[in-house]
């Protein structure tokens, strides 16, 4: 008897809870709004200038926005941004006991894509964070964060790609003994471990139409085999040996470049619906170092001359001069650093 | 507290030997007995919920949890597992109820009435731009005094892939922009590269889709003749073209029609971002995006949104795509808040203004 007492008054605490919980959702919460306040927002074009963006000393991991507009980087665990048009600088604060593991501007957008490590756990949880706005999301799964456990302390994140038209996110992270694994993120932000072949993987890039992973299967360290996640198919080029992934652009064009050395001697591009042997084949004058080539979004290709001061475009050999220490391409110029500041040098 | 008593009562009637005993007993296994209750909470109410909700009467609420799981893809387990088909549309849709009580007659003439709008001939290129608060969103209104400025854009590699607003609208060399029509396989993993329904621009039918029959009605249509006048309701392309359309794509609901608001109960789509666009009387144009899906901002009903167009003066509207494809660009920026964690997401139309 009193067990059944005791159960039928937990039965009745839940129906009263629940019942308070939804008398609330259905009367107040979910109560139809009929009128709406409202405040005028000033429409106007606002104009630019160009504001020099000092870059402190122990500032690392400096990188700027595809169009060049932002800079971000690294001091004392703090991530920081500084609009060039206006001089403003954003801080990204993490929670305590996190560090960020990695970042990456978006291709095409002024966002930046945050992996965040919660030291002791040793596990990862990511952020998404619209500059413009400076409105920071966390990546959420049925509102719990998306998490990826590390095996261990070791693992760190080394690239993070993203698709943007299919809204697919791949993070690779290095373990120890040159083992890593990649995750893929899709829109509905569910997450799931990408199978590749072996765990020795270089470059990874995706494709933006479909969402198909590229990565450099480096089990064989000398000779790296291009694969995709969507098919046992290795991309090759007829009696080529020494390819490696460069980049692909917006239109899914692939480059991939035949290496001499560690220097990109030729470059094969196409997309994946052509076979590889009608690729487009570029030469380039002489190598050069993977850093210093960079492929545009709309699939032009730029490379440093170091020693010159120079970066010339492939296609048509224009050259844009620029001053200071080569720092980066974005997608319509160069960054370099000189005096401790950033400056850009927009392509000819 | 009547339990308390009643306890009480019955250890005072044993031996105080027993009491004792009781209590030490009482004590040792209160925090297992926590455990236990705290489980049975849990899933008695997680197994019983459905049931108060689904059969309970809170038909708000009902509402709003059946809508919502509905108009996602991978979600609609959630009102599939526990209702029929039937009962879903009955909830969300009601047993057919006319729009309006004291106009009975409205339902049957859907008809636009096209000379109720006067546009001034003094083309006036002012913009006004209302952030709106409500209780579950935030809002922007963009309004647009010349509607001979309105046009449709989209995507330059229609088939292939779609493109940002905030791309198409600065190809377009547009001041302003917001997303348009749907596109297939939108909730999943769309790109928008193939639009759903048709898309004219520039006069021209510049998109049609392989299911839509010859002289099929397409429900939710927005369009705009050379006059910068906006028709709504059911429309076939070659009525729309008869009717000497230039800009039109589809979405839909339609929201108002003629100044009668067109939306039963809630609209059946639970909270959701949106789009909608919309026309006064005197030609003014009222572009709408309703940001969601963060935290306690969840969007607005299509309710909700016709409430706006009415409260801004709207003779005619109509719902576009909404949800994390929802974006309003304006002089070079985006003004809402997407809701996608990459951002804006690629679309395949867009309805922009000219400079």
């Amino acid at each position: 008897m009193k067990s059944i007492r005791k159960i039928a008054v937990w039965i009745l605490l839940s129906f009263i809870a629940q019942f308070s919980l939804y008398l609330y959702l259905d009367k107040v919460r979910y109560v139809e709004q009929t009128t709406f306040a409202t405040k005028s927002v000033e429409v106007g074009k606002k104009s630019y200038k160009q504001v020099d963006v000092k870059i402190p000393e122990g500032a690392k991991n400096i990188n700027v926005s595809y169009d060049g507009r932002y800079v971000a980087y690294f001091q004392n665990g703090v991530l920081k941004v500084i609009d060039s048009f206006t001089g403003n600088e954003k801080k990204q604060e993490v929670k305590a006991g996190n560090e960020i593991a990695y970042y990456r501007w978006l291709p095409d957008e002024e966002r930046i894509f945050i992996a965040e490590k919660d030291v002791k756990k040793s596990r990862l949880t990511f952020f998404s964070y619209d500059v413009k706005k400076n409105d920071k999301n966390q990546i959420m799964k049925k509102n719990e964060p998306v998490t990826v456990a590390l095996p261990d302390s070791k693992s760190e994140v080394e690239d993070i790609e993203l698709s943007t038209l299919t809204s697919v996110i791949y993070v690779k992270i290095n373990h120890t003994g040159k083992r890593s694994s990649v995750y893929r993120i899709d829109i509905n932000n569910a997450l799931t471990k990408v199978s590749t072949n072996g765990y020795v993987l270089g470059r990874i890039d995706t494709i933006n139409r479909k969402d198909i992973l590229l990565y450099e299967d480096m089990f064989n360290l000398r000779d790296a085999q291009i694969r995709l996640t969507n098919s046992s198919q290795i991309l090759k080029i007829n009696n080529v040996k020494g390819l490696c992934l460069l980049s692909v652009d917006l239109e899914d064009v692939i480059y991939l470049g035949e290496l001499e050395g560690d220097k990109v001697k030729r470059i094969y591009s196409g997309n994946l619906e052509e076979r590889t042997d009608k690729w487009k084949v570029t030469e380039l004058k002489e190598p050069v170092d993977r850093k210093d080539l960079y492929i545009t979004n709309e699939g032009k290709i730029y490379y440093n001359d170091n020693l010159r001061g120079v970066v010339i475009e492939l296609s048509t050999s224009k050259e844009t001069a620029y001053k200071g220490k080569f720092h980066q391409m974005f997608n319509n110029g160069i960054a370099t650093i000189s005096d401790n500041k950033l400056l850009k040098f927009n392509f000819k | 507290m009547h339990l308390e008593r009643l306890r009480e009562n019955m250890e005072k009637k044993g031996c105080n030997q027993k009491k004792t005993a009781a209590k030490t007993k009482k004590k040792k296994f209160s925090f297992k007995l926590l455990m236990i209750f705290l489980a049975f909470e849990f899933i008695f109410s997680a197994c019983t919920a459905p049931f108060i909700v689904y059969y309970g009467p809170f038909q708000n609420l009902k509402k709003v949890v059946v809508g919502t799981a509905m108009s996602t893809l991978t979600h609609q387990y959630i009102a599939t597992t526990f209702l029929s088909k039937e009962k879903i549309d009955e909830i969300l849709h009601g047993p057919k109820v006319q729009a309006s009580e004291n106009d009975s007659d409205t339902v049957t003439s859907d008809k636009q009435n096209i000379s109720d709008i006067k546009i001034s001939n003094n083309h006036d290129s002012s913009m006004q731009l209302k952030e709106i608060k409500g209780d579950k969103f935030d809002a922007y209104m963009l309004i647009i005094k010349d509607p001979t400025r309105i046009r449709v854009g989209y995507t330059s590699k229609i088939g292939k892939e779609g493109q940002k607003t905030s791309k198409i609208a600065a190809d377009n060399n547009a001041v302003a922009a917001i997303n348009a029509g749907g596109f297939e396989g939108g909730v999943s993993t769309g790109t928008g590269s193939i639009p759903s329904g048709t898309i004219i621009s520039g006069g021209e039918v510049r998109f049609k889709s392989s299911w839509l029959k010859e002289d099929q009605k397409l429900d939710g249509v927005m369009a705009f003749n050379s006059k910068g006048i906006m028709m709504v309701g059911k429309y076939s392309v070659s009525d729309l073209l008869k009717m000497g359309v230039t800009e039109a794509v589809s979405f839909g609901p339609t929201l108002v029609m003629n100044g009668k608001p067109q939306i039963n109960s809630d609209g059946g789509q639970g909270y959701n971002p949106r789009t909608a666009i919309g026309q006064t009387k005197n030609g003014e144009i009222l572009m709408l995006v309703i940001d969601g899906r963060r935290g306690l901002k969840e969007g607005a009903t299509l309710k909700e949104v016709q409430n706006i167009m009415l409260q801004f003066g709207a003779h005619n509207a109509v719902n576009l795509d909404g949800g994390s494809t929802t974006t309003m660009y304006l002089n070079g920026e985006i003004v809402n808040t997407p809701c996608d964690a990459l951002g804006e997401r690629p679309t395949s139309s867009i309805v922009y203004v000219k400079p």
